[in-house]
């Protein structure tokens, strides 16, 4: 019984230790965990040994997030569209042998997107050196390998823009707000012109 | 602690040891947990927990907050978004020029017209308040819509 001005009990104690039908939280306990950071370590450098001098990164498209929250921001993206690659003139089997991301899937809607990652690609394939399958690794050991991430996106510096002053013979706050309502109402217009061609 | 130290020890053989005869020493005479609320706690939990029981509001499914997504700042913090310089610039701005402050790209998408601008600038936003836009005008400057 709760007595006087004191928080109401709410605690879940039964629920989220069970590792039963009442929750799948089982406890686990990372004991492993240096070992585990150890290994990972060891086969990530053996990986680089492996592959070298290739890079150890793949060649990332840029895109924009999405939803119109982040739309204004660009970030590294899986991989290159099948048309990016095609106007790069790099066929996608060609790309994947060297270093550089596929994403199948991944389409393209704007003609300013397109171009920036078709660049990005030229100026990969212009510094992308290609050596046979078979060398010798001490002839191999004298090229150094490219670390983290492959052509970084660089943020351009902040520079104040002039402009010159064009006020809207409409005002903004008028524009806005007449789009606004005829947005809503695009559906009575389009339902009022069908009523009347069907008269 | 040995049983002889107990203060029980002294209860020994009084009837209700302490605990009363018509209370009586029971497990849990309010009932267990937070039972009651509604029913013989009502007082305290309406005296000291008002708007522990029932809802307000309406339900809304899968909500995507992100489309809704509207940040605002003020015409007085213009310029601390607007970044290093660009008051400077626009105090010193020719006649017919000004600095451009695009909002949308700082994450912002809505100018409201608190406090007070002197400068000209061009603001780049999605929306306006009006009185942001008077503002903003009456200050030399534009207020521009974009996306």
């Amino acid at each position: 019984m709760v007595k006087h001005n004191n928080v109401v009990p709410n605690a879940h104690f039964h629920k989220k230790w069970a590792n039963s039908s009442r929750g799948p939280l089982g406890v686990k306990v990372n004991l492993n965990q240096a070992s585990k950071k150890k290994s990972r370590r060891v086969k990530r450098a053996a990986k680089a040994a492996a592959i070298a001098p290739a890079p150890l990164d793949k060649l990332r498209p840029a895109v924009h997030c999405p939803t119109q929250r982040y739309n204004t921001k660009v970030r590294l993206g899986r991989g290159f569209s099948l048309g990016e690659l095609k106007a790069a003139g790099i066929t996608a089997a060609y790309a994947q042998t060297v270093g550089i991301a596929v994403d199948k899937r991944r389409s393209n809607k704007s003609e300013e997107a397109k171009a920036v990652n078709v660049d990005r690609l030229k100026a990969y394939m212009a510094n992308l050196v290609v050596f046979p399958k078979r060398k010798a690794a001490g002839e191999m050991s004298k090229f150094t390998q490219v670390k983290g991430v492959v052509m970084p996106l660089t943020k351009p510096a902040a520079v104040v823009v002039m402009g010159d002053v064009e006020v809207p013979s409409v005002p903004s706050f008028i524009q806005m707000r007449k789009a606004r309502v005829e947005t809503k109402l695009a559906g009575s217009y389009i339902s009022a012109a069908v009523r009347k061609a069907a008269e | 602690m040995p049983t002889r130290a107990h203060k029980n020890r002294k209860k020994r053989g009084h009837v209700s040891a302490g605990h009363g005869r018509i209370g009586k020493h029971r497990s849990h005479p309010g009932g267990r947990g937070n039972a009651g609320g509604q029913h013989h706690h009502r007082i305290m939990m309406d005296k000291y927990h008002p708007g522990y029981f029932g809802k307000v509001g309406m339900r809304q499914f899968h909500v995507l907050k992100n489309r809704k997504f509207c940040d605002t700042t003020n015409v007085d913090k213009i310029f601390n978004v607007a970044g290093e310089g660009v008051y400077e610039a626009a105090k010193s701005a020719p006649k017919g020029k000004a600095p451009v402050i695009d909002l949308n790209a700082a994450g912002i998408f809505k100018l409201l017209g608190n406090g007070q601008i002197t400068v000209p600038v061009i603001v780049k936003a999605k929306y306006f308040s009006q009185l942001a836009e008077k503002k903003i005008v009456a200050a030399g400057g534009a207020c521009i819509l974009s996306c």
